[in-house]
């Protein structure tokens, strides 16, 4: 090819371009933060949080480092070296998707470009790399600290030591994702690393148990192996799905930052869907479960039937859970924990298992109150049903357990479930938003909190039933 | 203008037997076709027949079988990508650079500062000309839309890959980009879209170097004088 572009001064002027890129971007997003947290948060609150976190930490380090107790150390060093090394072959040789990814605006506009893969994703690799390292040695100063207090160690290299451990699966990580050929070195360094720790104590984890630097050796020959080969990976094309995972993976970070910013979780069938077509690289085109809609019971029967659908159309697994959560929540309410654990117990129960009972978010729909709730609670309330009456059935032949119990317990979940539609409704948030969860389990719970404090325990159904209609028809929401 | 970039002998754009698989689901049957430089390959069908499956194939952007080339390159390949520029057709742009900015980034990164004046001609015939500081993000669908075509068309890439170009334009701006196609047409570059639009891309179609590939229920015909065809 006779090609104006072979010019390597052309070559140069696009990565120069590139890093202007980059660096414009930076500066302009940590403008962005610097100011949100300005507004948002204060930077004195921000000092004051940074002083306690440092305050609480040293305090922590010194309760620690009182409490000294003998060291096993005779199974320490085949136990740490093993895990090691089954940690980093896991994490690596289980890899289908990329560990570091471009966004749309930057695949489309960089990654179409006549710009090496390399230097295109240079920054996400360093960028992924400092966190990397940063994870791992906060890790190993976390270590350091409890095997010098435990197990009288003394491991001041194993923050650097882990740290490299870090970089070193995130590059092999890609490497196994691209399909490179050379990835059986990796194991084979690992069986080097278990090796010299057992016969030299300076293998691949021999930096977590000692003060030598030797230790450091296997880390670092992996991590700079790791990189090297990772940059040879790059100098021409992608991997062949690299488009179309960083296209999905952009879309679930996207989601993950919008619930972090926002403080909602993502909605999880549109997540579910994502991961599915990362994982079988095709998206689903066509539901595989169906349920026939019942046409004469008008918008009660058509809400209810969308709620039931999705209930429905989610995997096995997921159906498993949601039943699971809802027996521990009925044995919850035996109460086995006694007091104020007790109800913080049953609390949480509620507020995780209920959530999943009620589907999608509506918006504002064109029916009433009362039959939006009662269309979006009914299936909840037919599962619920069913499982209570098997509580029942089984209560009959334990005589330790009353049936006034089980019918509490069904009542919680019931009064959890309407008032968690209510609000999430009210507060237009998805039903598996924590703090509407919360909140609606605490309603759940209120009748037998109050009752108890009052002393009058024994009228608590009645009590119940009352919150439970109120909760239905009450005229606000 | 690099169309000396294609290899000569090689067809600007080539697909052999090419086929796009999502797991176990094949978009369309076999396609085989050869573009020679200077040609037009629309891609007309229905929603969901697979044009911007084929299309995002050929940029690189999506796993086939059978053979796809570019000037003789494969795609996604650091040769393909000199050659060639994809539009999606949801605009991807940053949020944070201006409309200027996007123009200088987009002349650096394809090392064509040429290209910058072209660019800015282009969002000019675009009525952008009095916005060029602002940032995408407060502009409209078809606002973001022009911006995104003067940025590929101004590069004047061997192959310019267009998916669903005319979407979201104003009628005034739908007869710029027909013009500004055009004019590319006749300097030798060629060009790949799909597109709804029969009534605006009419005059496109009467082109001598036009070829049409239609999608219809997973079979790709391609008619047209401007192919060397192998029809599947």
């Amino acid at each position: 090819m006779n090609s104006s572009y072979a010019d390597p001064s052309r070559a140069e002027a696009s990565a120069v371009s590139l890093e202007r890129l980059r660096r414009l971007t930076l500066r302009r997003a940590t403008a962005t933060y610097t100011h949100w947290v300005e507004r948002s948060v204060g930077w004195g609150t921000l000092i004051w949080m940074v002083f306690w976190l440092v305050f609480y930490a040293v305090a922590a380090s010194q309760v620690v480092i009182f409490n000294v107790k003998p060291a096993p150390n005779g199974l320490l060093p085949i136990i740490s070296s093993l895990f090691v090394a089954a940690v980093v072959a896991y994490f690596v040789l289980t890899r289908r998707t990329p560990p570091v990814i471009l966004n749309r605006q930057d695949l489309y506009r960089v990654g179409l470009a006549p710009v090496t893969p390399a230097r295109v994703l240079a920054w996400e690799f360093a960028y992924s790399r400092g966190i990397g390292f940063f994870i791992g040695a906060l890790i190993g100063l976390i270590w350091w600290l409890i095997g010098f207090a435990f197990f009288r160690l003394e491991p001041i290299y194993a923050p650097v030591a882990l740290g490299l451990w870090f970089v070193a699966v995130l590059d092999w990580g890609w490497l196994q994702y691209t399909g490179w050929k050379q990835i059986w070195v990796l194991p084979a360094l690992l069986l080097v690393g278990v090796a010299g720790d057992l016969l030299f104590a300076i293998g691949g984890s021999s930096a977590l148990l000692n003060s030598n630097p030797l230790g450091l050796i296997l880390p670092a020959a992996a991590a700079i192996l790791g990189s090297v080969w990772s940059r040879a990976s790059l100098t021409s094309t992608y991997p062949p799905l690299f488009a179309t995972h960083s296209l999905i993976l952009s879309q679930l970070r996207a989601m993950n930052l919008t619930m972090v910013m926002v403080q909602r979780p993502p909605d999880p069938d549109v997540r579910r869907r994502l991961v599915q077509t990362l994982r079988s690289g095709s998206p689903a085109l066509r539901p595989t479960r169906f349920l026939p809609i019942p046409r004469a019971a008008g918008p009660l029967g058509a809400i209810a039937w969308r709620v039931a659908l999705t209930l429905y159309r989610r995997s096995i697994l997921e159906q498993l859970g949601v039943v699971f959560q809802l027996a521990v929540l009925i044995a919850a309410s035996t109460n086995t924990i006694e007091g104020v654990v007790g109800k913080l117990l049953l609390m949480l129960a509620l507020s995780l298992a209920i959530p999943r009972l009620l589907g999608p978010v509506f918006g504002n729909l064109p029916v009433d109150t009362i039959t939006r709730t009662l269309g979006r609670i009914l299936p909840g309330v037919a599962i619920i049903a069913v499982l209570g009456a098997l509580a029942l059935l089984i209560s009959s032949f334990v005589p330790t357990i009353s049936s006034n119990v089980i019918v509490t317990s069904i009542l919680h979940s019931l009064i959890a479930l309407v008032a968690l539609e209510k609000l999430s409704t009210r507060f237009k948030t998805p039903p598996t938003s924590r703090d509407v969860a919360l909140l609606s389990a605490f309603i759940a719970v209120l009748p037998e909190v109050t009752l108890g404090i009052l002393g009058v325990k024994g009228s608590l159904l009645e009590v119940q039933l009352g919150l439970l209609l109120l909760t239905i028809w009450q005229p606000f929401l | 203008m690099d169309t000396q970039d294609v290899s000569q002998g090689s067809s600007a754009i080539a697909l052999g037997d090419a086929v796009v698989l999502f797991g176990k689901n094949r978009i369309f049957d076999e396609v085989n076709l050869e573009l020679p430089s200077g040609s037009l390959l629309w891609l007309s069908g229905a929603n969901g027949a697979g044009k911007s499956t084929l299309l995002r194939a050929i940029a690189g952007l999506l796993p086939f079988n059978g053979t796809i080339r570019i000037g003789g390159h494969a795609p996604a390949s650091l040769e393909a990508r000199r050659l060639s520029i994809f539009v999606p057709d949801e605009p991807a742009l940053y949020e944070d650079l201006s409309l200027r900015e996007h123009a200088e980034f987009t002349a650096g990164l394809y090392a064509k500062p040429e290209a910058l004046e072209r660019i800015l001609g282009h969002l000019r015939t675009f009525d952008l000309e009095t916005r060029l500081e602002e940032f995408p993000a407060a502009h409209s669908r078809g606002m973001r839309q022009k911006l995104s075509l003067a940025l590929a068309l101004g590069l004047e890439l061997p192959v310019t890959l267009l998916d669903e170009p005319f979407n979201g334009l104003d009628a005034a701006s739908q007869l710029s980009l027909q013009t500004m196609l055009t004019a590319m047409l006749k300097q030798g570059l060629t060009l790949a879209f799909s597109a709804h639009q029969t009534d605006i891309t009419d005059a496109l179609r009467r082109h001598p170097a036009c070829v049409v590939a239609t999608f219809n229920d997973g079979v790709v015909t391609v008619t047209g004088t401007g192919a060397l065809q192998r029809l599947s």
